[in-house]
């Protein structure tokens, strides 16, 4: 089984402009990595240009051992769960958010919310009216319905108390799916599952 | 049908005599309006002097062809005026522009013509270029908010946008929310000035046709269908404009091009 992404020299950027510096990476199915780098060092813009916003301008990048062009990148999108920092959700109630973001015919019980803290009333609540933190957790249970192959996870803890945070880390160490992370906590650090994968500045 | 008596020349100067007290209150108020005031009536007038010369000669010869072509530069200016006025790039959209206005109301004014005044000659000026212009000039607005809103949301909201190609949406899901968005609010103004025509305003080309002699009767019918002919081109020139640009406006990954998009690319 090919590596399900493989980053030789890879350099993303808009129009010939360099975002990130040379990376090399290798994803194995199921293997959980923890993007590790200062701060500018390009791993949101890594994440990015794993899901095809930021073109490749440089080096190799396959997924499941075939040279990225259109078709790979609109199906690794959909086998992908890309969880945010900051979700500008919109407005409106949550269950009509949720149904929309979801295939059709995705039931949503009570456990799916649990498993993530949350009550079966948000439901009824305006996504306005949401905390952070409680966007942060609703993305995430959005992204477990869908059933992914492939986590991306950029900063998804940070609105999250210290019981909330480990609950999560705990959950992604333990996910079948490969799972990417890009975050600032030393929480992640400390779960020996995930791999460090060092990015340096370009 | 008797028509409105023409106006005589002392008449009109009548008329111009109106402006003084605008020009009064610019003046004593300083709002430093006057030029402005002075520019756009010598514009306004100019320019419906040369189209009732114009529109003499069209009504006058009606040759279809000549009358299509009139329509045909009609929608080109008012395609320019849409971009004109909105943040959009005139080389990426001039293109869809034209061809979403010009199906939206060539279709509209035909079916116009053949089914609701049942015209024996679908190409008579007297309602190709009138109707025809009473459309465009309606849903040009429209048109300028809804692909402006659009295109300016993606670009300012791309986080959202990229959250939901991340989650697996189609293109066409993921910018589901910002057409909503986009057809709402162009689409809103119309309708709240049908919740109120007739009781408030009563609209020009009605009144325009009461003055030529027309029965009410017969005016309102017109006014009717002409609010309903104007409700359909709009949301038919917005739904064409913007599914035309967004063959240009998005690559083939779906990512929008913001700088071949927008005059001022900001963030």
């Amino acid at each position: 089984m090919p590596p399900m992404i493989q980053l030789r020299e890879a350099v993303f950027g808009l129009e010939d402009q360099a975002i990130t510096g040379p990376i090399n990476l290798t994803v194995e199915p199921g293997e959980k990595i923890l993007l590790d780098g200062p701060s500018g060092a390009g791993k949101t813009s890594l994440l990015r240009g794993i899901l095809g916003f930021l073109p490749l301008i440089g080096g190799a990048y396959l997924y499941e051992g075939v040279a990225t062009n259109k078709h790979t990148i609109w199906a690794l999108r959909q086998v992908t769960s890309y969880i945010t920092q900051e979700l500008a959700v919109g407005s409106g109630p949550v269950h009509a958010w949720l149904r929309e973001c979801l295939p059709a015919h995705t039931d949503i019980h009570e456990a799916d919310l649990a498993k993530f803290h949350l009550s079966a009333s948000i439901l009824e609540n305006s996504l306005a009216d949401l905390s952070r933190g409680e966007r942060q957790r609703l993305a995430m249970v959005a992204g477990r319905l869908r059933n992914p192959k492939l986590y991306l996870l950029d900063e998804v803890t940070s609105a999250l108390n210290a019981e909330l945070r480990r609950g999560v880390i705990r959950h992604f160490s333990e996910v079948e799916a490969t799972v990417i992370v890009v975050s600032h906590d030393d929480d992640w650090r400390r779960e020996s599952v995930f791999r460090q994968h060092k990015i340096s500045v370009s | 049908m008797k028509g409105a008596p023409d106006l005589s020349w002392q008449g009109m100067a009548m008329g111009f005599i109106l402006l003084a007290l605008p020009l009064l209150l610019t003046w004593r108020l300083r709002l430093g309006l006057g030029k402005d005031i002075v520019i756009g009536v010598g514009r306004m007038t100019v320019q419906l002097v040369l189209a009732g010369l114009y529109l003499g000669y069209l009504f006058r010869w009606n040759l279809p062809w000549l009358n299509l072509t009139w329509l045909g530069v009609m929608i080109l200016a008012a395609s320019g005026s849409v971009l004109h006025h909105s943040e959009l790039r005139w080389s990426a959209f001039i293109g869809p522009a034209l061809a979403a206005l010009g199906l939206a109301t060539l279709v509209i004014v035909l079916y116009l013509n053949a089914f609701v005044v049942q015209l024996d000659d679908l190409f008579e000026a007297r309602y190709l270029i009138v109707l025809g212009g009473m459309l465009l000039g309606n849903c040009l607005s429209a048109n300028i908010i809804a692909a402006s809103s659009y295109y300016k949301s993606i670009a300012e909201q791309q986080s959202l946008y990229e959250w939901r190609l991340g989650n697996g949406a189609s293109q066409s899901q993921a910018l589901r929310p910002f057409l909503r968005e986009s057809l709402t609010a162009a689409l809103r103004p119309g309708v709240a000035a049908m919740m109120t025509m007739g009781l408030v305003s009563l609209p020009g080309m009605m009144t325009g046709q009461m003055l030529g002699g027309s029965d009410p009767g017969v005016a309102i019918k017109y006014q009717i269908v002409i609010m309903l002919a104007i409700l359909t081109c709009t949301s038919a020139s917005i739904s064409l404009f913007l599914f035309f640009s967004s063959r240009i406006c998005f690559d083939p990954l779906g990512n929008l091009k913001t700088k071949r998009v927008l005059k001022n690319p900001s963030r």
